[in-house]
């Protein structure tokens, strides 16, 4: 059940938040073992914590909807008197004292914690096949990567274990995974949900957004997490005419699998049979844009990870590389990485004037197999980091909120993501045009995995 | 351009290990430079994604 519906029946006293746990807990203890999902199970906590707010609806405290939800992290968000890994042997037992800020508000809020989620080491890479706790599997096909960094996140939203988990995203670690795993992931507005408490890995690239099934149920675990709530919740019945969309000609529809081209053009198609305005855009140079924003991760990556960069063999391969990498770029560089980023964002800004949102792909291709490190896209072989991230990183360097939802499947069963963008602080319209595609694409954006 | 082998050397960083770096931070360089120089000066640092004038 989503959010919205689990939230119905415990007010309707159809179900309890006891028996959507227990439910939930069932389901991971049936689907970890192939899936690598979870690092933490919080199986006799989350049972106490439901009856507990099972308790206080029946007394007529309601927190609101959230309330009595079975939810998850990301082993990077840290938990009180929780292990919080960050998917790094560095901290396999590390326990912190204090919630991050966003553990908190989802607590206050009414959640339940049922665990803590996979991820890429130190959420620094996009396959999530993990070193030190294995691989985590895509739902919709265990010999593919569900994507990272927030990969368990993802996949355990996908195979319906948790309606929502919360994800961080510094380079497309939210939308990766939600467009390899088929399912609803916002990476808001920089800073608009607190990073406290979160691991760092890029200090000015960090983003912390709902995972969720559908878009109204990140809409409302986003209003739980944000810092100052109070955004808008689709209704059941969205009406997004004359709404400007950007279609970009250039770049975004280089180099993309024929079946993510076909599901983006339906998306475009279906919007415009909506009553949306579509509109030819060109966009800046989001190559450089991505140059920058490697710059800055790099750098701010390893400064992070300072006290640690005599424990080389604590480091899987790929994660040792990029802090080699950062240690060796100059501070001048960085500085200049940030001063272009200044420029890249006003060329960007430009396109606010013309559109309301932008239409891009998610990925260029759909979910590759656990291992693969290249792709083939057409003619053109392409790292899978860098292939997969090609349309994510500039959007962290820009801070602007985007949306990946799932838009189609290809003809083996795989899904494929949109991106939709907006200017800063504009979720709302990322939110309202998602939901009213969402209700269009319904009959191909809700299948489910099932692990019986 | 920079001597990555010699920077990776004065990092204490391992031979084998950069050798494998060096080609790609070589092509991250050769995209980065020509940016770099079309910098204006008093070119501010970014400060948030609203801020940009």
């Amino acid at each position: 059940m989503t959010i919205q519906e689990s939230a119905a029946a415990l007010r309707a006293k159809k179900i309890s938040s006891v028996e959507l746990v227990s439910e939930s807990l069932t389901n991971v203890a049936r689907a970890n073992p192939k899936l690598n999902v979870f690092i933490t199970v919080l199986d006799s906590e989350a049972r106490s914590r439901a009856a507990a707010m099972d308790a206080e609806l029946a007394r007529g405290q309601d927190r609101g909807p959230l309330h009595g939800i079975p939810i998850a992290h990301k082993d990077l968000v840290k938990t009180r008197g929780i292990r919080t890994t960050a998917g790094s042997k560095l901290f396999s037992n590390f326990i912190p004292d204090e919630d991050a800020e966003v553990a908190a508000k989802l607590n206050d809020a009414g959640a339940v914690l049922v665990g803590k989620t996979g991820l890429h080491e130190l959420a620094y890479g996009i396959t999530s096949t993990n070193p030190h706790f294995g691989a985590v599997h895509n739902p919709w096909d265990l010999n593919r990567i569900p994507g990272g960094s927030s990969g368990g996140s993802g996949a355990a939203v996908a195979a319906g274990l948790v309606p929502f988990a919360t994800g961080t995203d510094t380079g497309g670690s939210i939308r990766i995974p939600s467009s390899f795993c088929g399912t609803v992931g916002l990476k808001p507005t920089y800073e608009r949900v607190s990073r406290r408490g979160v691991f760092p890995l890029g200090l000015t690239l960090d983003h912390i957004g709902p995972m969720t099934r559908t878009v109204r149920d990140a809409a409302i675990a986003f209003n739980a997490m944000a810092v100052h709530p109070g955004f808008y919740v689709p209704p059941a019945h969205v009406d997004i005419r004359g709404l400007r969309i950007g279609l970009p000609q250039n770049y975004y529809l280089d180099r993309l699998d024929a079946e993510v081209a076909a599901a983006i053009r339906t998306s475009v198609q279906t919007a415009a049979a909506l009553g949306a305005r579509i509109v030819d855009i060109r966009v800046p140079d989001i190559d450089a844009i991505n140059v920058v924003g490697r710059v800055l991760l790099l750098v701010e990556a390893v400064s992070n990870l300072r006290p640690y960069l005599d424990r080389r063999a604590d480091f899987g391969p790929d994660v040792l590389a990029l802090m080699d990498q950062g240690r060796l770029i100059s501070a001048i560089d960085y500085a200049d990485a940030q001063r272009l980023r200044r420029i890249q964002l006003r060329e960007f800004s430009k396109l606010w004037t013309e559109v309301d949102c932008i239409f891009t792909p998610s990925t260029p291709t759909p979910a590759p197999l656990i291992g693969q490190t290249t792709l083939q896209i057409g003619a053109t072989t392409e790292d899978v980091r860098l292939a997969t991230t090609r349309f994510m990183r500039a959007i962290n360097v820009l801070g602007i909120p985007s949306l990946a939802m799932p838009c189609g499947f290809t003809t083996n069963g795989l899904p494929v993501g949109l991106q939709i963008l907006a200017a800063p602080r504009q979720e709302d319209t990322v939110l309202k045009i998602g939901a009213a595609l969402e209700d269009a694409l319904a009959s191909v954006t809700r299948r489910s995995p099932r692990f019986e | 351009m920079t001597d990555w082998k010699q920077a990776a050397a004065a990092q204490s960083i391992p031979a084998a290990d950069a050798e494998k770096i060096i080609p790609v931070l070589e092509a991250l360089e050769s995209s980065l430079r020509p940016l770099v120089e079309k910098i204006p000066p008093g070119a501010d640092l970014w400060t948030g994604p609203e801020n940009f004038s």
